[in-house]
């Protein structure tokens, strides 16, 4: 293909429209209630009927609510197969101040199957099911061959289940201080249709061997590696690697920047080594100035004091500095320990520096604010995580430059990296709240697939659209993953087709997932009369026959059909 | 004239795309794109999504249709976690997944009667989280 480098950025807008997602589709799915008579969705309990429920007892207002949320997610995806899920309300583990309100769960995973796209991945059932045109797992309802398992608190709300929060069965989103059923049927329906890594957390293995279809687009944009391609001790690594592991799929991140606010939450953007560039989370500290925005920019300096009983380390600042000229103007770097934060900070401000990373000793992260009182410090610091202070000072030790920019960075989105990329949730230590399988809470405004469930969330499925296109639910079957696919929906035929002309032309398909069948319909779409639209696809096969994508002959077959067209 | 000259440059633009746009992701995803939303139902007049959705009311019900036959088994074993695994003849590979496997929604009171909802991985972890927070940490000084 011969374009040139210069022609390119001018194209760009054009790639950019030629990602879509297609229309809504249709699947059907069947709440399959494994209820005993008399509890759970057969519950007679009368209930009046509430937020758009018109159920009559607390039964009929469980599974309306299922149902609601079904269809929804019914009316956005696209499958031929029906989805089982398996659901009833039964009391679970609850205490006066806790209650595991409900499970959800693929029952089953395939892979290599008719129709799959990534090869050696795991699919969730019902999404394998989509894309192989039939039941992989039939059986009788009730049992593993359903595709979801959704098991919720029939006692929530009950005295001690905590006792002053119920469910809310209502369809309107006006739950007040109750839980949303219907929201949080939303999130887990989602986990159970393809929102899920199933790599273990602590040891980073993959499920029986092999990844699955979300850790495809899982990448730790530092080591520039997905999942599927790092060891089992790299994955572990990355599971932790907080505002560094980031989804890659195509339709969530051109789709990112129309959810996502501009990012108001301070962070540190290192803008040199090449290696290290990106954003950061930071801990702003309870005392000195806020961080502001766009930040101050400035080299960074290993902060150097001497090895005393105030502190044994000479990294700790717990003493007045030994190098004041080289911190002088620069953002110092001292090492979390020995003695109060705001002595660290005091020391650095008065040899001269203009801000202060004060590097955590304890693994956790995102780090967490600092706190202490000195109302003499003017110049801002934050805690940074062990393991990304541990980066700089590796970058430090190795004589490169380190050059960041400190404050709310304007070019970011909350939520994205500095590229873009949507985060994933990655807090260290791993064994902390929530999975990787969602989005970090740092979003904003609130997703329905962060860990965190926020009260302000409406019934929107919001960027989990998205995911579910990029992992396939929207697939054309063209044998490009669709996370990578700019053109889902293309054409199935085999040739190029105009209207009841088939040229006969193989409908090539290119590595972004487009077909010449969708550079045709492009023509078609595009204004003018029958002589504009020869003129384009005139155009495109001239283009395609001098790139060697078809011959002379096939060339005059397509502009054939498109003269009797 | 013009117009063929745009038409020409949207035929160039087409070719781009079909060519070289999975090399492109990257480099286009700050540069913004058109939002594809999904609405809500209205507050107002709250209707069930267009989806077709169905409720089997009958516990264990009739079996599922199977839509295509599935090819003979070719090896079935249990792993080390518990997994099921099966390996068909046309190559493909199921697991049965066990309750490690899932996604588990918790609501704890805080301390201070504010709650918080959160999702987590597994039966085992939720369980763990039953114990009352700890005060937090986001104090400490030193």
């Amino acid at each position: 293909m011969k374009i040139s480098g210069k022609l390119l950025p001018l194209l760009l807008p054009a790639i950019l429209l030629a990602s879509s997602l297609p229309a809504s589709g249709a699947a059907n799915i069947i709440i399959v209630n494994v209820n005993a008579p008399g509890v759970g969705f057969n519950d007679p309990t009368p209930a009046t009927p509430v937020g758009g429920n018109p159920g009559t007892t607390v039964g009929q207002q469980r599974l309306k609510a299922f149902q609601f949320a079904a269809s929804l997610w019914g009316s956005i995806l696209d499958s031929p197969v029906p989805i089982y899920v398996q659901a009833s309300f039964v009391p679970q583990t609850c205490t006066s101040t806790f209650a595991m309100t409900g499970v959800a769960q693929a029952l089953q995973v395939f892979s290599d199957f008719p129709g799959h796209e990534v090869d050696h991945t795991f699919y969730h059932v019902a999404l394998a099911n989509k894309l192989a045109g039939a039941d992989l797992a039939p059986g009788p309802n009730g049992t593993d061959a359903d595709d979801i398992l959704a098991t919720f608190n029939s006692d929530l709300g009950t005295p001690n289940c905590p006792g002053t929060v119920g469910w809310y069965y209502g369809l309107d989103d006006n739950h007040g201080n109750r839980t949303d059923l219907v929201t949080v049927l939303l999130h887990e329906l989602a986990h159970g249709l393809g929102f899920q890594s199933f790599v273990n957390k602590t040891t980073g293995a993959n499920l029986a061997g092999m990844p699955d279809i979300f850790d495809v687009y899982t990448l730790d944009d530092l080591t520039g590696k997905h999942f599927p391609q790092m060891t089992d001790a790299e994955r572990a690594a990355a599971i932790t690697h907080t505002n560094h592991l980031v989804w890659d799929g195509l339709h969530v991140t051109l789709t990112a920047p129309g959810f996502l606010q501009r990012s108001t939450t301070p962070l540190l953007t290192v803008l040199t080594p090449l290696n290290l560039i990106g954003t950061y989370r930071v801990g702003p500290s309870d005392f000195g100035p806020p961080l502001t925005s766009p930040g101050r920019i400035s080299a960074v300096v290993r902060a150097l004091d001497p090895a005393d009983t105030a502190g044994a380390s000479t990294f700790d600042a717990c003493s007045p500095l030994t190098n004041a000229s080289a911190v002088n103007g620069k953002i110092a770097l001292v090492d979390r320990g020995s003695c109060a934060f705001v002595v660290k900070v005091k020391n650095a401000q008065n040899a001269g520096a203009t801000g202060v990373l004060i590097a955590d000793n304890t693994g956790v992260s995102p780090p967490l604010r600092p706190g202490g009182t000195d109302p003499t410090i003017v110049i801002p610091s934050v805690l940074i995580s062990t393991r990304d202070a541990n980066d700089l000072k590796a970058a430090l030790a190795n004589n490169s430059p380190v050059v960041v920019s400190l404050g709310i960075n304007p070019l970011v989105r909350d939520g994205a990296s500095l590229f873009g990329l949507m985060e994933l949730n990655a807090p260290a230590p791993s064994n902390s709240l929530a999975s990787l399988s969602h989005w970090d809470p740092i979003a904003a405004p609130n997703l329905l697939m962060e860990p965190l469930i926020n009260s302000d969330l409406t019934h929107d499925v919001d960027l989990t659209r998205q995911v579910m296109a990029d992992i396939g639910w929207f697939s054309d079957g063209d044998g490009v993953p669709d996370g990578r696919d700019f053109c889902l929906g293309s054409s199935r035929d085999a040739t190029v087709i105009l209207g009841t002309c088939n040229s006969g032309v193989p409908n090539t398909t290119f590595a972004s997932g487009c077909r010449i069948s969708d550079a045709v319909s492009d023509c078609q779409a595009s204004p003018g009369n029958h002589g504009s639209f020869k003129d384009c696809i005139q155009d495109l096969t001239k283009d395609l026959k001098s790139n060697g994508v078809i011959s002379g002959k096939q060339k005059d077959a397509i502009d054939r059909c498109a003269g009797s067209y | 004239m013009r117009k063929r000259r745009e038409r020409r440059t949207l035929s160039f633009r087409r070719i781009v795309a079909l060519a070289l746009g999975a090399l492109a992701v990257l480099t286009l995803a700050p540069a913004g794109a058109r939002a594809v939303t999904v609405q809500a139902p209205a507050a107002s007049a709250v209707k069930a999504p267009a989806g077709g959705t169905q409720v089997v009311a009958a516990p264990p019900a009739a079996a599922s249709p199977a839509v295509g036959a599935q090819t003979s088994i070719v090896s079935s074993a249990v792993t080390a976690e518990r997994l099921k695994v099966t390996t068909f003849a046309d190559g493909t590979v199921s697991v049965t997944l066990t309750p490690a496997y899932s996604n588990v929604w918790i609501l704890r009171l805080n301390p201070d009667g504010s709650q918080s909802q959160f999702c987590v991985d597994g039966s085992d972890v939720a369980t763990a989280l039953a114990a009352p927070p700890s005060a937090p940490a986001s104090h400490e000084v030193k």
